[in-house]
């Protein structure tokens, strides 16, 4: 198994062929803190290794570039079956219905970014940061409004 | 959703779907998340 993941990562680390970087084009269409993450999370570790690195932001995933609501994001208390996360290893479920009480984003939105913190990654603000300093390529696409 | 560009960070390209099309089917990876 670890020669596996050696081997796997050598690959990966390895220098790119004919001078040319590996590339990823991610899509993100969603702007919940917790779908964020991920984004930019790869985003990063890609332009990291020296990937070029391209994001589509489009519909709530244009939260991402926005100046504002990027400060703001939110995990859903609802519709996530694995939340929240183990608190200090302990297995902890908070029945689903107890989601629709007001507040309980917030607790959630609290609950995800503390576990960040103690995980040692950095806030969204933070991690576009990184993102804009390792070179990530970041496409705006606004969907039709109607308005 | 009633977001205006000005709103976008500096940063972002405002290229769109076709702009981003032409790198991702250059992509060695391409991800929906």
């Amino acid at each position: 198994m670890t020669a596996t993941i050696d081997a796997t990562m050598n690959q990966i680390l390895s220098a790119p062929e004919e001078g040319k970087p590996k590339s990823l084009a991610l899509v993100a269409s969603k702007g919940g803190l917790d779908q964020v993450y991920p984004v930019l999370i790869m985003a990063s570790t890609a332009a990291a290794l020296g990937w070029d690195t391209h994001v589509f932001c489009t519909f709530y995933g244009l939260d991402i570039v926005h100046k504002k609501r990027n400060k703001k994001m939110k995990v859903a208390a609802v519709g996530n079956a694995a939340s929240p996360p183990p608190l200090q290893g302990r297995e902890f479920r908070v029945p689903a219905f107890l989601g629709i009480l007001p507040g309980m984003n917030s607790v959630a939105t609290w609950m995800m970014k503390s576990w960040m913190k103690k995980s040692n990654i950095p806030d969204i603000e933070e991690m576009m940061q990184i993102c804009l300093e390792s070179g990530v390529h970041f496409y705006a696409c606004p969907p039709p409004s109607g308005s | 959703m009633n977001i205006k560009m000005e709103d976008i960070i500096p940063e972002a390209s405002c290229l769109g779907a076709t702009a981003f099309l032409d790198v991702a089917s250059r992509a060695d990876v391409a991800l929906f998340v």
